[in-house]
């Protein structure tokens, strides 16, 4: 009873605490001037209709749109286009099946937005953790299993999933629940701050579009500082990333999201000239051909040299093995998912130090070496 | 088996039924009443929240478990008379599978037509018939009760594979449908996609009406069925007609259910010690039906803890059935 | 009843030969013949499953294959070497399928299909069969309960096919004398094929021999024919 009464006056305290530093801003129509404000994300869009913003989901492998949605205020219900799916703003809740939009929902100060996610294990967020273990937030780790009556219960209206090609297949009764289904294509887009900027898809959703636009600001400038700091480098070192999966090696290719801030960071990464925004798969030997003598390694998806080789005894050849030149994120992974997209500037800084090698003094942000 | 027995048995198994079908329909996150119900169903109220649960949530999921339970009862029932095989059923023996790749063709196809309500359960429907015509052909050449079993396991698998490699070649975006289906799901019907089912659930009844007489004779062996006048001919044209049916059907919305069709008539023959159709038919239907709802209820009760595949569960009591058919007919062999 | 003319029998090449074949009702034939010379395949002709490779088989006057399945059913009945019994059957359940040709789509059987069951197992006195299932019989058992059908069938034509091949010596004359029974009673026409000619020329009237030289049929009367001239015919190797 006592513990009860103990999670119940922590709660109430993060309540006034999230409540007092939110924003003030009462939007009265939805129309946000937002038309120019999109710099660098290619996979949403939001278009200024005649008494509402319509949120466009462009479809990252051909280019189309591939939902539409109306962002209304309370109390609005104009006449839509059949294809055109209506989101009253702000929402009441959100249910997130993907790890980034916790980390942006974090920025606006959000997190009790979050009504529901796949699974505890996959959360960092102190915050969150607390909710869930509370139940005031549901847990939907099967998408192709999500119950409908769960997801109403929640009190959620959007339900945001990494359209990875699988989809709620009940999106249909959801709909007809008052819950829309919106997909996340932020892990497609192929510039780091074009990831970031997915943010003010959910400073629209929050209605904190301004925090969110001060919040974008605010990294655009340090990312484009730390580029410009990272070009006087003198040495280039060079790079691999990735590890194996099954029997292939996947690594970024030439034009992702990944590669991007490695070159943004300076580095020689040794696959920079491969096709594609997603990533390239070679064969192990390939790559103890082709990049066995690699300088640095990082991604390797594990957090210690013991680990690395119970997967795989023959990443003992590398080079980067060899000189203990591995990094990852893996001791904390969660809190890397969560956080990368939205602070790409702390993925260049660790980069940029890396490149360095050894010289700073400073701590990584997101990344270890990996431990003896 | 007398009467009053076959009375009781079937009087247990619609109490059953009815038990099941109520605490199904209860089982989730809000309390029903008899008035939303009724009004989901006849003065529906589109922002009446528990309406629309139970019209677009409940409703089909119940449903659909009652007519795939039985649905696929009776085609095992069918299927296991007409080869004269106690192993016989329509997933072991790969005609699920093959229903699956033609909806999976008629989904990647393009075509909109196709990928329409009707068009997905032709097609599931048409594969089941080719797979159906298949097993016929290749059971003319086997004798023994386990070769055809295998012939149809693998069949299964070469088929799954060749669905597995178009859907690594495929736009996913056409497959949304199609994800989910390797485990079985009774999630995917729509209230308004009832109607094309119940009707094309009585057509494969109705036909079934004119089987039962075949079907009786039929346990004699097929010349001994001819002997006794049956047509032969048509009977097997019906036969896979209701078999492909019921299980492209219910392989359309709900993928391919394993176990069902093979474990309940063999359930039901235990209970029941008769091979009047009839008996076995309207037993097969209910004790498929509650054999599924209580599946279904069980993965909705399970779902806090753990998130099981349909699949999962009726392989559960499905496998070991299957093995003791295997033992028994070694031991009556051996005697 | 029964009418051959000049009929050549087999699969798809000719097995046997049989010149014009008159049968009568109320008499018992034994098909007498070696191995592999043509006895089933000449009981399927009769039944029409197998067609004639040329010439006609008449049920009544009227050609077997033109003859629809049901009525056929109604004029022909058959009994296989083994029955093995099925699983859950009641040998009641098992007679009463005998009424199948008599029964609408449904298959619904009435009082007078069942009367006719209960008559037949009066008649064969397997009384204390008719509750217990079918796959639990003896095999005498189980090949009276097959006759019992056949006869539920009500066919004027009954046609066996080894009835005896898996019988003790008993249980043969058993049977033979069951057989010879219901022909002299309802006025049957019952051939059987058999390799018990002690028991064929005991009880059959007519002995139907298949010459496995020339490949031809002959009818002869069992009163005006020796075993060892049945076996110079139907053995000529011995």
């Amino acid at each position: 009873m006592l513990s009860r009464l103990y999670i119940y006056c922590a709660f109430l305290f993060t309540f006034f605490l999230l409540f007092s530093c939110k924003e003030g801003e009462q939007p009265k129509s939805t129309k946000f001037n937002l038309f120019s404000a999109i710099q660098h994300a290619n996979n949403f869009k939001l278009i200024e209709k005649s008494n509402y913003t319509e949120l466009q989901i462009i479809d990252p492998e051909k280019g189309k749109i591939e939902r539409k949605y109306a962002l209304l205020s309370a109390g609005q219900f104009p006449l839509l286009a059949i294809d055109v799916q209506p989101i009253h703003i702000p929402i009441k809740g959100l249910i997130a099946l993907s790890a980034t939009p916790i980390g942006m929902l974090h920025k606006l100060h959000e997190i009790s937005t979050i009504k529901g996610i796949t699974h505890r294990k996959y959360v960092w967020n102190p915050t969150l953790l607390r909710n869930i273990a509370s139940n005031r937030v549901g847990e939907f780790e099967n998408l192709a299993q999500l119950n409908p009556e769960k997801v109403v219960k929640t009190g959620a209206n959007v339900l945001v999933f990494d359209g990875f090609g699988s989809y709620p297949v009940v999106e249909d009764k959801l709909n007809k629940l008052g819950i829309v289904c919106l997909p996340n294509y932020d892990w497609r887009e192929n510039d780091p701050l074009g990831k970031a900027e997915w943010i003010k898809l959910y400073g629209v959703l929050t209605g904190k579009v301004k925090m969110a636009n001060r919040y974008f600001a605010k990294v655009t400038k340090e990312y484009n500082a730390l580029k410009k700091q990272a070009i006087k480098q003198k040495n280039k070192r060079t790079l691999i990333a990735g590890c194996l999966i099954g029997d292939l090696w996947y690594m970024p290719a030439g034009n992702s999201y990944a590669a991007h801030i490695f070159h943004d960071a300076y580095f020689d990464y040794q696959e920079k000239n491969s096709q594609g925004t997603g990533s390239v798969s070679f064969s192990l030997e390939h790559c103890l051909k082709a990049h066995n003598d690699a300088s640095i390694w990082i991604d390797p998806g594990v957090s210690s040299f013991q680990a690395l080789v119970r997967v795989n005894p023959k990443y003992r050849f590398f080079q980067a093995f060899k000189t203990k030149n591995i990094y990852c994120y893996s001791h904390n992974a969660n809190y890397f998912w969560e956080n990368s997209a939205i602070e790409p500037q702390h993925v260049l800084s660790d980069y940029i130090q890396l490149n360095r090698g050894g010289l700073s003094n400073k701590k990584l942000y997101f990344y270890q070496k990996l431990k003896e | 088996m007398n009467r009053s027995k076959f009375f009781r048995n079937t009087l247990i198994l619609s109490f059953l039924l009815v038990i099941l079908v109520i605490i199904h329909m209860q089982t989730g996150e809000v309390l029903l009443t008899f008035s939303d119900a009724w009004n989901g169903l006849f003065s529906f109220d589109e922002l009446n929240q528990s309406q629309v649960i139970f019209r677009e949530l409940r409703l089909p999921r119940t449903s659909i478990a009652i007519l795939a339970g039985a649905g696929l009862s009776i085609a095992g029932l069918l299927m296991q008379t007409f080869f004269n095989n106690p192993l016989a059923g329509p997933s072991i023996l790969g005609i699920s599978t093959g229903s699956s790749l033609f909806v999976a063709l008629a989904l990647m196809s393009g075509f909109s037509l196709f990928s329409s309500t009707v068009g997905v359960i032709s097609a599931a429907i048409f594969g089941a018939l080719i797979y159906s015509l298949l097993l016929l052909i290749f059971s003319r050449f086997v004798r023994s009760n386990v070769s055809l079993l295998i012939i149809g396991i693998m069949l299964g698998s070469f088929t799954n594979s060749i669905i597995q490699v178009l859907q690594s070649y495929t736009d996913v975006n056409a497959l949304k449908a199609f994800t989910i289906w390797g485990f079985g799901s009774l999630q995917q019907v729509n209230f308004n996609q009832l109607p094309t089912i119940i009707f094309c659930f009585l057509f494969a009844v109705l036909l079934l009406l004119f089987l039962v007489k075949p079907l009786n004779t039929y346990v004699l062996g097929e010349q001994k069925a001819a002997i006794l006048g049956v047509n032969i001919k048509w009977v097997k044209t019906l036969v896979i007609i209701c078999v492909a049916v019921f299980t492209g059907l219910i392989t359309a919305y709900c993928g391919p259910i394993a176990f069902i069709g093979l474990a309940v008539p063999n359930i039901v023959k235990i209970i029941f010690k008769t091979c009047n159709h009839w008996i076995l038919i309207v037993a097969s239907a209910m004790l498929g039906a509650i054999l599924l709802l209580s599946c279904d209820l069980l993965i909705l009760h399970l779902e806090a803890m753990i998130q099981l595949p349909l699949n999962s569960i009726t392989a559960l009591f499905g496998a070991p059935i299957v093995i003791w058919i295997l033992l028994k007919n070694r031991i009556h062999a051996s005697n | 009843m029964l009418r051959i003319e000049k009929a050549e029998i087999g699969h798809r090449s000719s097995l046997l030969e049989v010149q014009d074949l008159q049968l009568l009702p109320g008499k018992l034939y034994a098909l007498i013949g070696r191995n592999g010379v043509g006895k089933s395949t000449f009981l399927q002709t009769l039944i029409g499953t197998i067609s004639t490779i040329s010439g006609d088989v008449f049920l009544n006057e009227i050609h077997v294959n033109s003859l629809p399945n049901k009525s056929r059913a109604k004029q022909v009945s058959f009994v296989g070497s083994t029955f093995n019994g099925i699983e859950n059957l009641s040998v009641f359940d098992y007679l009463l399928l005998g009424r199948v040709p008599y029964t609408n789509v449904f298959g619904l059987t009435d009082s007078n299909d069942k009367e006719v069951v209960d008559s037949i197992i009066q008649l064969v006195s397997i009384e204390f069969l008719k509750t217990k299932f079918t796959n639990e019989l003896s095999d005498g058992e189980k090949q009276l309960v097959a006759i019992a059908q056949a006869l539920v069938q009500q066919t004027k034509l009954v046609l066996l096919d080894e009835p005896t091949a898996f019988l003790d010596y008993e249980n043969k004359w058993k049977i033979i004398e069951l057989l010879k029974k219901c022909t002299g009673e309802n006025n049957l026409c019952t051939i059987f094929s058999s390799h018990d000619l002690e028991i064929a020329l005991d009880k059959a009237d007519y002995l139907l021999l298949i010459n496995p030289i020339t490949k031809k049929l002959t009818q002869v009367a069992t009163k005006s024919i020796k075993k060892q001239e049945v076996i110079s015919i139907c053995f000529p190797s011995l």
